[in-house]
């Protein structure tokens, strides 16, 4: 392990300068500090155009052809609930959510650099961090806007369809816990900032950086994950390293990380104070973001109907054998019940209740219809906290935390 | 429900190694980055070449095509886009907000405001002067060339002489620096890409290019 002594240096922050402040920071963290802090990092690695990364037509090679591309600069893009049918979220169909471009990164070179509030500045390869106790876990990861289409009017944003925008592969990596322990925290320790290596097309455009508090850090599912599905992870979803804050909104995982710091306040920051924030008190639908936002944390209870897809067909005495995902942020699935007369009577669906903390549960019943033609179901799910789904969540400015009722449609031919 | 998007993006066989495929896509007559299909554009009007100029370097047009905001969010989110690093000087917001308003725009019970009648008619071309030749310096301020570009020296985009010393000599140089105004692109100089310029003509187009391999 290749732990460096503690050295005064810049905080994040210091990130968001204005462009030539950050060249000149740049150009200067490189030539003080070696290319081993945080802005030398991304200088160590980062050619002169640090700005290219890898063409989409390479990172879409990976995918399956049912992912809708949302938008190409930067790349976003996912499939609907009825190509989610599966236990576990194949990569092909993992969601992608990037805000800049896609970085080309040698993970042979890339360094985790743990700094801040800590007693052992830690400087961190992929093969250190392969000697702690890595382990897996199946988790969501779902992006706060994800749904946002539904809400009306409708926010500007990704537009994520109702069950676009996220996904619950298998992760492997290290608890953040174990790392920080390692790093020693201090007091005064409020939140811990992740950097990413993604860079835009202009050098004014500021790197992303995201913080979480530091109870949410310290929880053992919260974790720097190297591999996703048993596989190495893939370059955009954030080879070598990312961080990954399993239940929350997906931006606090950063893909990419190259720097974890320890910060004694939430790190202040475009991607914190302009995005990923609700109303405190909520708001009249079209109402600008009021001056008491909160920042989007853990995802309200939530599921969709996976099978059938939209508008199948069935014959007069065939079972609908209805199938579907249900999970919930910080609390877990008590139930899922579907209603077959657009909600005025609901059955209760069986439910996995099995599973790891933060993956979604498995929901199922066969489906006797009763009458011919159009029909529809819905599911809603409700957490141990008692909490179920709404049929219209609350709107807010910026459309996240859709999780109203999901509800398809089908035809039973006489 | 709206806003899912066709798929744009073009597959490489799953063999290729992203080596070869940027070498592979580097000798293709558009860069690395230009999508199968042109990307969408912004409707003609007053402040369209400005709003491509300094917002689709970094995002499709896309982003704003599909959007339908008031006058205080398209402000508000052109804040925050400078924010982000868009290169958008302090007297361009007023412009450029006037122009996603107008075109883009939402009334605040959510109905979209309606266009301007003849908004889908291309911007006025500049009048050519006498003898059939076009005006360059109106053409570089209509099209908001120099934004990015200088005669002798790099801003955000090469100079005008490098254009014309790489490409001025070359066979069919004048076809492709004429494509890459028209539509757009990235790759011959770096990841920045530039907006393409759809609303202009193929004689603007001829006297512009003509202009610039003048340069050398």
């Amino acid at each position: 392990m290749d732990q460096t002594p503690p050295r005064a240096s810049a905080p994040l922050e210091r990130l968001h300068a204005s462009r030539r402040e950050f060249l000149t920071r740049v150009a200067q963290a490189s030539a003080v500090l070696g290319g081993s802090a945080i802005a030398g990092s991304a200088v160590a690695q980062a050619p002169a155009d640090a700005g290219a990364g890898i063409p989409n037509a390479a990172v879409l090679a990976g995918k399956d052809s049912v992912l809708a591309i949302h938008s190409e600069r930067p790349l976003t893009a996912s499939v609907p609930a009825e190509h989610h049918n599966f236990l576990v979220t194949p990569t092909r169909r993992m969601f992608v959510r990037n805000n800049l471009n896609t970085p080309e990164l040698d993970a042979s070179k890339h360094v985790l650099t743990v700094r801040g509030l800590v007693d052992r500045e830690l400087t961190l390869t992929l093969d250190d961090l392969r000697k702690m106790n890595v382990w897996e876990q199946q988790a969501m990861l779902e992006c706060a806007g994800a749904g946002r289409t539904a809400f009306r009017p409708t926010p500007r944003g990704t537009p994520w369809s109702e069950t676009g925008g996220m996904g619950c592969p298998k992760w492997t990596g290290v608890s953040l816990a174990e790392i920080l322990r390692m790093a020693g925290v201090r007091n005064g320790a409020v939140h811990v900032a992740f950097l990413g290596m993604d860079r835009g097309p202009l050098p004014t455009i500021p790197p992303v950086v995201r913080s979480i508090p530091m109870a949410k850090a310290m929880e053992r599912h919260t974790m720097i994950a190297t591999g996703m599905n048993g596989e190495t992870l893939t370059p955009v979803h954030g080879a070598p390293m990312r961080s990954l804050v399993p239940g929350w909104v997906g931006s606090a995982s950063i893909k990419w990380v190259t720097a974890i710091e320890v910060l004694p306040a939430p790190f202040k920051g475009t991607y914190m104070d302009d995005s990923y924030r609700i109303p405190g008190i909520p708001v009249a639908p079209g109402e600008k973001m009021p001056a008491d936002a909160l920042s989007t944390e853990d995802w309200p209870v939530k599921s969709m109907i996976t099978f059938p897809g939209p508008n199948a067909r069935y014959r007069r005495g065939q079972v609908v054998p209805i199938e579907g995902r249900a999970w919930v942020g910080e609390s877990s699935i008590r139930r899922v019940d579907l209603s077959f007369d657009e909600g005025v009577t609901w059955q209760r669906a069986s439910l996995d209740r099995r599973g790891d903390r933060y993956a979604w549960r498995r929901f199922s019943l066969d489906y006797f219809p009763e009458k011919s033609g159009y029909q529809t179901v819905l599911a809603r799910a409700t957490d141990d906290r008692g909490n179920a789904q709404p049929f219209l969540p609350a709107w807010n400015p910026l459309g996240y935390y859709w999780n109203g009722v999901h509800r398809v449609g089908f035809t039973v031919e006489a | 429900m709206p806003g899912c998007s066709v798929r744009r993006g073009v597959h490489a066989p799953a063999f290729l190694g992203s080596m070869l495929t940027a070498v592979l896509l580097a000798s293709a007559p558009i860069g690395a980055q230009a999508p199968a299909t042109p990307e969408p554009t912004l409707v003609p009007g007053p402040g369209m070449e400005l709003t491509m100029q300094r917002c689709v370097i970094c995002h499709e047009a896309q982003h704003i095509t599909r959007s339908r905001l008031t006058r205080a969010e398209w402000l508000e989110n052109t804040e925050l886009m400078i924010k982000r690093g868009a290169p958008v000087a302090a007297g361009e917001v007023a412009p450029i907000v006037e122009y996603l308003f107008t075109y883009y725009g939402r009334n605040d019970d959510g109905s979209p405001r309606p266009r301007p009648a003849g908004a889908a008619a291309a911007a006025a071309p500049v009048a050519p002067a006498a003898g059939g030749a076009r005006d360059v310096q109106a053409l570089l301020a209509t099209y908001g060339c120099t934004g990015c570009h200088a005669v002798d020296a790099k801003l955000v985009g090469p100079s005008f002489r490098e254009v014309a010393r790489r490409f001025g000599s070359e066979a069919g140089g004048d076809d492709r620096v004429a494509r890459r105004i028209r539509e757009g692109g990235a790759g011959d100089w770096g990841s920045i890409p530039m907006p393409p310029h759809p609303a202009i003509n193929d004689a603007e187009l001829r006297s512009l290019v003509a202009w610039v391999f003048a340069q050398r």
